[in-house]
């Protein structure tokens, strides 16, 4: 009887601890779809202008004049 | 006794020359930091002693204003209670990565635990490298790419954050017991599995109370950030400024909600973190 109770209670403390480690990761997954909506993202992909980075970043090892009046 | 009389003229003579010393390396100190200060003061535009009662103008007139309009304050806090939203998202985001990316990259640095004994110093120098390049500089590179917002200041600091804690975390992972880790590698577990089953659980709490204290250093980048342009408070702060005279309340809005905001997290992540570490309750200031 008494080891039964035990087994109840390690059993309670197994299937908590799954679902505390199952409910962690979609917490966290939930916040970071959220987030991607709340950043548009998506949008954001289309707008990125990668051409102006390759520019900026050209300037640490070469010197030109790109835009001139 | 000549032995004695000898020994303590001695002594008095090198404390006296020390005492010289010292008194001529102020000296030349005080007149270069002298120089120095006159030299800037000649070359500013207004001298430093007719600006010195200035510096609480600002201050004065933006806390004067507020009280003015004190009535405007709570419905200027509601309308700027997205950007401060949008500035915790920030950096929660960019702690999320840094404390998923500087944990592995604090395992693979760390020496007795690294899966290529060999690298560490390469993993090491890539801490280094992300922790010495300043957050303002990749938010404006990232900002020229993307465009403003919240995505680039989030990419940002994280790369700030995968520095900063890869090298918190590899010095807590430092002294993990290796026992479960050799006991789990007899038998036969893999790297994953002898990081995930034999250290993860060792080095837990302390990972999370640093990963809290960067979240709150993280919330302070991310509203500084904003005044270049990326997203959140900072960005509203930014704005409220420089409209001048007339928007200073909001602006006093934005500092109550700002420093509002910073006190809470302070106060949850210090109680937080006093129950990781120590197990009890308490901690707050």
């Amino acid at each position: 009887m008494a080891m039964a109770e035990i087994n109840q209670a390690v059993h309670a403390g197994f299937s908590r601890k799954r679902a505390f480690s199952l409910a962690v990761p979609a917490a966290v997954l939930a916040y970071l779809i959220y987030v991607a909506i709340a950043f548009d993202l998506a949008g954001l992909a289309a707008r990125a202008r990668w051409d102006n980075g390759a520019l900026l970043l050209q300037d640490f090892w070469s010197y030109k004049t790109h835009v001139t009046r | 006794m000549t032995d004695i009389a000898q020994i303590s003229a001695d002594y008095r003579g090198i404390a006296g020359r020390k005492r010289l010393y010292s008194f001529l390396l102020w000296g030349i100190f005080a007149a270069l930091m002298i120089s120095g200060l006159r030299l800037a003061n000649d070359r500013n535009a207004g001298g430093f002693w007719d600006g010195l009662p200035q510096i609480f103008a600002f201050p004065s007139e933006l806390i004067g204003e507020a009280i003015e309009k004190a009535g405007a304050l709570p419905g200027h806090m509601l309308s700027y209670l997205p950007a401060l939203i949008e500035t915790l998202n920030i950096a929660a985001v960019a702690t999320l990565i840094g404390v998923i990316g500087g944990g592995f990259m604090a395992l693979l640095a760390t020496p007795g635990l690294a899966p290529w004994p060999r690298l560490v110093p390469l993993f090491r120098r890539m801490l280094d490298i992300a922790r010495a390049i300043p957050e303002l500089v990749i938010a404006l590179v990232f900002i020229f790419v993307l465009g403003g917002g919240p995505v680039p200041a989030t990419l940002a600091i994280a790369f700030h954050a995968i520095g900063a804690l890869g090298k918190l975390f590899s010095e807590v992972a430092e002294n993990a017991s290796p026992k479960p880790v050799e006991g789990l590698e007899s038998v036969g577990a893999n790297w994953i599995q002898r990081m995930w089953f034999g250290v993860l659980q060792q080095v837990g709490p302390n990972w999370i109370s640093y990963a809290m204290l960067r979240f709150e250093i993280n919330i302070r980048a991310s509203a500084i950030l904003g005044f270049v342009g990326a997203g959140g408070i900072g960005y509203a702060l930014r704005n409220a400024i420089s409209w001048g005279q007339g928007r200073y309340d909001a602006a006093a809005a934005i500092f109550i909600l700002l420093f509002l905001t910073i006190v809470t997290f302070d106060q949850l992540s210090s109680m937080a973190r006093e129950r990781l570490v120590r197990g009890n309750a308490g901690g707050r200031i």
